[in-house]
C-alpha cells in the first residue's frame, strides 16, 4: 500500500496522550498545552506533568487552568512543517472542549493565502487516546504517501468508530473544572457515585455513574465496557489514566484481558491538561469498534 | 507523618459528611416511595406528610452540602421529624402500624445527628409519646389496644437506651482514637525537634574533629602516612557534616521554618559552582559529565541561588552515584513568560535506573530505593525529598522518568523573575567562526554518549549561532580541512596523540584546542591550546570571544615553577567552599599567603584589619556581590583601598565582560573554573613587583639543596642548633626573606608570648596553655627552632595528657630556651631591645584603648570567618587582640573570653553566635 514519498505532515497536540516516543517513531510533530498555576505558566509534559498537577491540586493549590498553544504557536509549526510537506493536517483536540481549534484557524488566517490552503485542521471530537488513535492512524497514512484528502476521509469516518471514556474517582475535579454543576459533586461525594463520562459529539458528556467503592467501580466500568461487546477491532486499546498507583493499574490490565484480548495493550499516561480537568484516580478503557 | 495525621483527620471529616448528606438523602427518598405508596392506596393525608418529609429532607441535603452547617441541619430537620412521628403516633397511620417508624428516631437521630442533637431529641420526643400514650389525651387519637399503648413508650425507652449506650461506647472509642492521633502528631514533631537537637548535638564534636584535622594537616612535620590519615578523617567529617545539613534542612522543612531568599544571582556562577562539584564527586569513574546549556537564559535571575545550587548539586550526585560507565548529561534551558523565565533543570544518566514500583516512592522521605542493588552507595534518602520540597515550595516542580536497566532522567521547573534579560553567553563576532570539531565516538563504548556529543555540538551550532561542524572520522576532517579554513579546531586527547602531526600543522588563522581531562592530561607543544571538559557552551563561547581562558598545559607547567611570592598575602572571597578549596589549592605552588573569606561583607571586614597585596574576589555571591563589595572597598578611605588589586572571579563569558569589571572598580578579571596559566597571568600582572621571586630548589627538592642564605653568620654549632636559618628557609618556602619577615614577628611577639605562656601557667590554666605550647611549637619549627619545638610539644602532649607535673618540671626552661631563641633571633635581624609588654590582662578599665564600632565589627567578622574555618587559632589570637580594648567604656574581653571559651570546646558554631551577638550586647 505503499504510495510514495511523505507528503503531507501531521501535527499533534500533547492532549493526544500518545507517549513521546510513539509520536516521534510516527514522525509526529506535537503542539504543547500550557497549564497556569499560582506560581506561573507551565508548558505540559515538557515542564510539568500528570503527578505534578494532582499533587499540586492535592497539597492546596487552588489553580490550575489549561490553555491551547497560541496561533502564533500554531502558525510557527504549521509553516515549519509546509516547508518538509506539501500539506499539513492538524488533529485537534475536540472544539467542543477546547478552543484550540480556534487558535489553529486563527494561525491559518495569519498565514498566506498559498499557504493557508495546504493548512487542515480537522476537529477530532476526542480527547486522550481517543484522539491518538485518529493521531496515529493520520500518521500511518501520511508515511504511506497518502494525500491529505485521503487522510482526512479516513480519519473522518474513524472518529464515530472510537470509543473515548472514562472513569473519575469522584466529581470534585469536573466540578472544579465547570465539567458538572455542584450538585452532582455533592450527590457523588454524599453517595459514593463514581461519574462514567464518554465522549458523544464532540462533547464530554455523563454517561452513567457507578455507586459502590472506588475498586468494585474500576472493575465494573471494565466490564460495562467490553463485556460481551463483539465488535472490538482487538488490534490495540489504551488504558489512559491520571494518577493512578501501579496496583490499581495492574488490576485494570487484568480486567481488560478478562473480556477481550487486544493485540497491544497500552498503558499510558494522561498529560496533565487531561489530569488536571479530571483528578486523580481517573482512567478509561479507549479502543475502536469495527464496525 | 505529619501529613498522614491531617490525611486521616481529613477522611473522618469526609466520611461523617458522606454520612449526614446518605442518611438525610436516604429519608428523603424513603418519604418520596411511602408517598408514592400512599397515592396508590389514596391515603392522602399520609401523601402530604411523607410528601413533606421528602421535599424537606432533599431541600436539607443540599443546604447542608453547601453550608456544612450540622446545627443547621440538627434543628431543620429533626423537629419536622418529630412532628411527623407525633402524627404517625396520633393517627396510627396505616392500621396503627406507623407507630414502629418512631423506633427507627432513636438510632437515626443518636448516630447521624450526633449524641447532643440525636439523644436529646429521641428523649423529649419518647417523653411526649410516653405522656400522649399514658394520659388520656390518647382517646383523641387511634385507638391502639392498652397492651400495645402501655407497652411501646417502654419499648421506645429501652431502644433509645441502647442506642445511647453504643454511641457512648463509640464516642469513648473515638476519642481514645483522636487523643493517639493527637499523640503520634506529638512524636511527629518531637521527632523532628529531636533530629534537629540531635544533628546540632552531632555538628559539635563533628566541628572538632574536623578543626583538630586541620590543625594537624597544619603541621610541618607530620609523616606522609598521617597526614593521608588526617585527610581523609577531614574528608569523612565534611562528608558527614553534609549528611547532618540535610536531616538539618529536612528538619527546617517539615516544620515549615525553612524560608527562602530572592535575591538576584546568575546562572553562570551556579553551572559553575556544579561543575566543579561533578568532577570533585566524578572523581576517576570513567563517565563523562556533558553540560548543554542554553546561551540565550538570562544573566540577571532572582530566586534563591543557594536552594537552587543544592538541589542541582544534590541530581548531579544521585546521577554520578549511580552511574558506572556512560554519561551523565546536566541540560540547563529556558522557556519566556511574561513574568519570567522557567528554568528548566534536567540530569541524565545511563546509570542502574530505576523501577516501576520504586519510582513511585522515590521522593519519599528517607527512602533509598532498592537498597539491595545499592548496598555500595551511601545516602541518608533525604536528598531527594529535600529537593522536592524545596523546588514546590518555590512554586515549581520535580519529574522523573526511568528505564530500569538503561538510566534515569531528573528534571525540574522554576519560574523566576528576571533582572537582566541580556543573554548569559554572546560572542562577539559569531558569523566570523568556523569550528570543528572531531571526536572518535567509537572510544566512548556507549552510542548513548556518542548521541549526547552530537547533539551537543548540534546545539552549540544553533544556540551561539556559529558554524560548527561535528566530524566523527578522521578521514572526514582531513577532507574537510583541506576543502574549507576552520577558524577554531576542537578534538579530543586521544584524536590528538593518534594524528598529532595533522593538528600540529595548523599555522596562523587556525586555532588547535584540546579538550582534556584534569586527571592524566598531556602536554602540549606550545601553540596548541587546552581546555578541561566538560566543554559546554560557556567554555566554547570563552575560546571564540579569545578571552584568554585558555590553558596551554606547557606554560601552565612552566608557569608553576617560573616565580613564587612567600610574602604575598592573597585574599580569595569565594561564597562556595570547594571553589575556594580549588583556588586555594592552585594558589599553593606560589607559596603565598591565602586568606579565603565568604562573603563580600567578611572580605571588607579583614581588608580593615589586615593588609593584602590582592584580592580574587567571586562575581555571585549573597547578600553583596562581588561588585558591590569592590565599590565598597573603594570608596573605604587611603590609597591603599583604591590601589588594591581586586580581580573578578567570574563564570562569566559574556562579550565585553572586561569592560564590565573595569567599570566597576575591579582591576582584571579570570574565569572559572581557574586555569593556572590565567591565574599565573594575573598574578604577575598586579601583585607589586618586589613581592614576586625566582622559585628556589628548595620547593621542590630536599633541604639539603637549599642554597645557604650568605647575610646570615650563624656564631656556633649550639646556637645553629637552637635556632637553623637553613632549617627556618626550608619551613618558610625556600626564600630568604621571607624566613627574615616571620622570624622577625616572632621575635617580636615573643615577650607577650611569654608573658602570656607564664601567665597561664601560674593560673594552671592547661587548655589554653595547650593551645599556646602548640601555637609555639608550629611556630619555633617555622623559624627553624627544632630543639624549642620539640620541647613545646612534649609539654604540649603533656598537657593533652594531664601530666602537669611534667610541665611544671619543664615549663622555666622553655621560656628560657624560648627567650635565648627570640635573643637569638633579634641578634640575626639587627633589631632594637623589645617593647615594653602591651596591655596586660589586670589593666584597669580606664586605661582600656577606646575602639570605634566599626573595628568592632570587623573583628567580629573575622571572629566569624575563623569560625567557619574551623580556626582555633586565630580564634584565640583575635580574642587576645580585641580584649586589649574598650567599647563605650565597656570592656570587651569578657564578651571574647565566652567567644574564646566556646573555640577552645571546638563549639564553632556557638562561638560565632556569641561573637555576632557582642555588638548587640555592647549597644544595649
Amino acid at each position: 500500500m505503499v504510495m510514495g514519498k511523505k507528503k503531507v505532515g501531521i501535527l499533534a497536540e500533547c492532549v493526544c496522550d500518545l507517549p513521546k516516543s510513539t509520536l516521534r517513531n510516527y514522525g509526529v510533530d506535537i503542539l504543547y498545552f500550557l497549564i497556569e498555576t499560582e506560581s506561573g505558566i507551565f508548558t505540559d509534559t515538557d515542564e510539568i506533568t500528570a503527578e505534578n498537577i494532582i499533587s499540586h491540586m492535592e497539597t492546596g493549590g487552588k489553580k490550575s487552568k489549561s490553555s491551547p498553544p497560541s496561533p502564533d504557536v500554531y502558525r510557527k509549526a504549521f509553516e515549519k512543517n509546509l516547508k518538509r510537506y506539501d500539506d499539513v493536517i492538524l488533529v485537534a483536540i475536540s472544539s467542543q472542549i477546547s478552543h484550540s481549534c480556534d487558535n489553529a484557524r486563527q494561525a491559518v488566517e495569519l498565514m498566506e493565502e498559498a499557504d493557508a490552503k495546504r493548512v487542515h485542521i480537522f476537529d477530532s471530537q476526542h480527547l486522550s487516546t481517543g484522539l491518538g488513535f485518529l493521531v496515529m492512524r493520520a500518521a500511518e497514512l501520511a508515511n504511506q504517501g497518502y494525500e491529505a484528502d485521503k487522510i482526512l476521509s479516513e480519519i473522518d469516518s474513524l472518529k464515530d468508530r472510537v470509543s473515548t471514556s472514562f472513569l473519575a474517582k469522584n466529581a470534585d475535579y469536573l466540578y472544579r473544572n465547570g465539567l458538572v454543576p455542584s450538585y452532582v459533586k455533592n450527590i457523588c461525594s454524599a453517595l459514593n457515585i463514581h461519574p462514567v463520562l464518554a465522549m458523544k459529539k464532540g462533547k464530554l458528556s455523563l454517561k452513567t455513574v457507578i455507586i459502590g467503592s472506588y475498586d468494585y467501580a474500576c472493575k465494573y466500568y471494565v466490564k460495562r465496557t467490553l463485556k460481551g461487546k463483539i465488535n472490538i477491532d482487538g488490534k490495540c486499546a489504551f488504558i489512559t489514566h491520571a494518577g493512578c498507583s501501579i496496583k490499581t493499574l495492574q488490576t485494570i490490565s487484568a480486567e481488560v484481558e478478562k473480556y477481550c484480548h487486544f493485540e497491544n495493550l497500552n498503558v499510558t499516561s494522561a498529560s496533565a491538561t487531561i489530569s488536571s480537568n479530571c483528578g486523580p484516580g481517573t482512567f478509561g478503557v479507549l479502543f475502536v469498534r469495527s464496525d | 507523618m505529619l501529613d498522614f495525621l491531617k490525611e486521616l483527620k481529613k477522611d473522618a471529616e469526609n466520611t461523617d459528611s458522606k454520612t449526614i448528606g446518605l442518611i438525610t438523602i436516604t429519608v428523603g427518598f424513603i418519604s418520596l416511595f411511602m408517598c408514592v405508596l400512599n397515592i396508590i392506596t389514596h391515603s392522602y393525608t399520609m401523601v402530604v406528610v411523607t410528601g413533606v418529609l421528602s421535599v424537606w429532607c432533599i431541600i436539607n441535603f443540599f443546604v447542608y452540602q453547601k453550608t456544612k452547617s450540622f446545627a443547621l441541619l440538627s434543628c431543620s430537620t429533626l423537629p419536622v421529624i418529630g412532628i411527623m412521628m407525633m402524627f404517625f403516633v396520633v393517627t396510627g397511620g396505616k392500621d396503627g402500624f406507623s407507630i414502629v417508624w418512631l423506633l427507627l428516631v432513636p438510632p437515626i437521630g443518636i448516630f447521624f445527628y450526633k449524641l447532643l442533637y440525636g439523644g436529646g431529641f429521641s428523649i423529649f420526643l419518647g417523653l411526649i409519646m410516653a405522656a400522649y400514650m399514658w394520659s388520656p389525651l390518647h382517646e383523641l387519637g387511634y385507638a391502639y389496644s392498652d397492651t400495645y399503648r402501655l407497652r411501646f413508650p417502654i419499648v421506645y425507652i429501652f431502644d433509645t437506651i441502647v442506642c445511647i449506650y453504643i454511641n457512648y461506647t463509640l464516642w469513648v472509642y473515638r476519642k481514645n482514637q483522636v487523643s493517639l492521633l493527637e499523640y503520634a502528631q506529638q512524636a511527629s514533631s518531637t521527632k523532628s525537634d529531636f533530629l534537629a537537637n540531635m544533628s546540632h548535638e552531632i555538628r559539635t564534636p563533628l566541628n572538632a574533629v574536623v578543626g583538630m584535622c586541620e590543625l594537624i594537616l597544619r603541621e610541618n612535620d607530620i609523616s606522609d602516612t598521617v597526614r593521608d590519615y588526617s585527610f581523609n578523617i577531614q574528608n569523612s567529617g565534611r562528608s558527614l557534616l553534609s549528611i547532618i545539613n540535610d536531616i538539618l534542612d529536612f528538619s527546617k522543612i517539615e516544620s515549615g521554618k525553612m524560608e527562602l531568599v530572592s535575591e538576584e544571582f546568575n546562572i553562570a556562577s551556579t553551572i559553575n559552582d556544579v561543575i566543579n562539584m561533578a568532577l570533585t564527586r566524578k572523581g576517576d569513574k570513567p563517565i563523562e559529565i556533558i553540560v548543554k546549556c542554553d546561551p540565550d537564559i538570562p544573566m540577571g535571575l532572582i530566586g534563591d541561588e543557594l536552594r537552587i545550587r543544592q538541589v542541582i548539586i544534590n541530581l548531579v550526585t544521585n546521577a554520578i552515584k549511580f552511574t558506572n560507565r556512560g554519561c551523565v548529561v546536566i541540560r540547563v534551558s529556558q522557556t519566556k513568560h511574561d513574568y519570567g523565565i522557567n528554568l528548566s533543570v534536567s540530569v541524565s544518566d545511563t546509570g542502574i535506573g530505576i523501577s516501576p514500583e520504586n519510582l513511585e516512592k522515590l521522593f519519599n522521605s528517607f527512602q533509598q530505593v532498592n537498597t539491595k542493588k545499592n548496598r555500595s552507595v551511601e545516602g541518608t534518602g533525604l536528598g531527594l525529598a529535600i529537593s522536592k520540597k524545596l523546588i514546590t515550595s518555590m512554586g515549581g516542580f520535580v519529574n522523573v522518568s526511568s528505564v530500569y536497566g538503561s538510566g534515569s532522567e531528573f528534571r525540574f521547573v522554576i519560574p523566576l523573575k528576571v533582572s537582566d534579560e541580556k543573554p548569559f553567553i554572546s560572542l562577539k563576532e559569531p558569523e566570523k567562526i568556523h569550528a570543528a570539531f572531531f571526536i572518535d565516538m567509537t572510544k566512548f563504548g556507549m552510542p548513548q554518549v556518542a548521541k549526547e556529543y552530537s547533539a551537543l555540538i548540534s546545539e552549540l551550532q544553533t544556540g551561539l549561532g556559529t558554524d560548527f561542524e561535528l566530524f566523527d572520522s578522521f578521514a572526514a576532517l582531513s577532507r574537510a580541512a583541506s576543502e574549507k579554513k576552520y577558524t577554531h579546531l576542537f578534538t579530543g586527547r586521544e584524536e590528538y596523540i593518534s594524528n598529532r602531526e595533522f593538528f600540529e600543522s595548523f599555522h596562523e588563522g587556525t586555532e588547535v584546542i584540546i579538550v582534556q581531562d584534569r586527571i592524566n592530561a598531556i602536554e602540549l607543544p606550545p601553540k596548541m591550546k587546552c581546555i578541561y571538559k566538560p566543554f559546554y557552551a560557556l567554555t566554547a563561547a570563552s575560546v571564540f570571544n579569545n578571552e584568554k581562558l585558555l590553558v596551554n598545559i606547557n606554560e601552565r607547567r612552566n608557569s608553576s615553577i617560573r616565580f613564587v611570592a612567600p610574602k604575598a598575602r592573597v585574599l580569595v572571597v569565594d561564597d562556595n567552599v570547594i571553589n575556594l578549596k580549588v583556588a586555594v589549592g592552585l594558589m599553593r605552588p606560589y607559596h603565598m599567603q591565602v586568606l579565603t573569606v565568604d562573603s563580600g561583607r567578611a572580605a571588607i571586614s579583614l581588608l580593615r584589619s589586615k593588609d593584602i597585596d590582592i584580592v580574587f574576589m567571586d562575581h555571585m555571591m549573597p547578600e553583596m556581590d562581588g561588585i558591590e563589595a569592590t565599590r565598597a572597598i573603594r570608596s573605604m578611605e587611603g590609597s591603599y583601598y583604591k590601589n588594591l588589586p581586586i580581580i573578578a572571579l567570574t563564570a562569566n563569558a559574556v562579550n565585553g565582560v572586561r569592560d564590565m569589571y573595569i567599570e566597576a572598580g575591579l582591576n582584571d578579571f579570570i574565569a572559572k573554573p581557574i586555569e593556572l596559566s590565567a591565574l599565573d597571568r594575573v598574578l604577575k600582572t598586579w601583585l607589586p613587583r618586589e613581592l614576586i621571586k625566582a622559585p628556589s630548589r628548595g620547593e621542590r627538592t630536599p633541604a639539603k639543596n637549599i642554597k645557604k642564605p650568605e647575610p646570615v653568620k650563624e656564631k656556633a654549632s649550639a646556637e645553629t642548633e637552637l635556632l637553623s636559618t637553613e632549617t627556618g628557609v626550608f619551613y618558610t618556602g625556600g626564600d630568604l626573606d621571607a624566613y627574615n619577615e616571620i622570624l622577625e614577628v616572632y621575635v617580636r611577639k615573643a615577650p607577650e608570648k611569654l608573658e602570656q605562656i607564664r601567665k597561664l601557667f601560674e593560673e594552671k590554666s592547661w587548655k589554653n596553655y595547650v593551645i599556646e605550647v602548640h601555637a609555639l611549637k608550629s611556630s619555633s619549627l617555622t623559624v627553624g627552632s627544632k630543639p624549642l619545638s620539640e620541647l613545646a610539644k612534649e609539654l604540649e602532649l603533656a598537657g593533652k595528657a594531664g601530666n602537669y607535673s611534667l610541665i611544671e618540671e619543664k615549663n622555666d626552661a622553655m621560656l628560657e630556651m624560648y627567650k635565648q631563641v627570640a635573643e637569638l633571633g633579634r641578634e640575626r635581624l639587627k633589631l632594637a631591645e623589645p617593647p615594653a609588654p602591651e596591655v596586660s590582662e589586670e589593666q584597669p578599665k580606664e586605661t582600656l584603648v577606646e575602639l570605634s564600632r566599626e573595628k568592632l565589627e570587623e573583628f567580629i567578622g573575622s571572629i566569624k570567618a575563623a569560625c567557619e574555618s574551623f580556626d582555633g587559632d586565630e580564634i584565640s589570637k583575635i580574642c587576645a587582640e580585641v580584649s586589649q580594648y574598650a567599647v563605650g567604656g565597656t570592656a570587651l574581653k569578657p564578651f571574647f573570653d565566652e567567644v574564646k571559651a566556646d573555640a577552645d570546646d571546638f563549639e564553632y558554631d556557638s562561638a560565632a553566635e556569641k561573637a555576632a551577638a557582642i555588638s548587640d550586647k555592647i549597644k544595649m
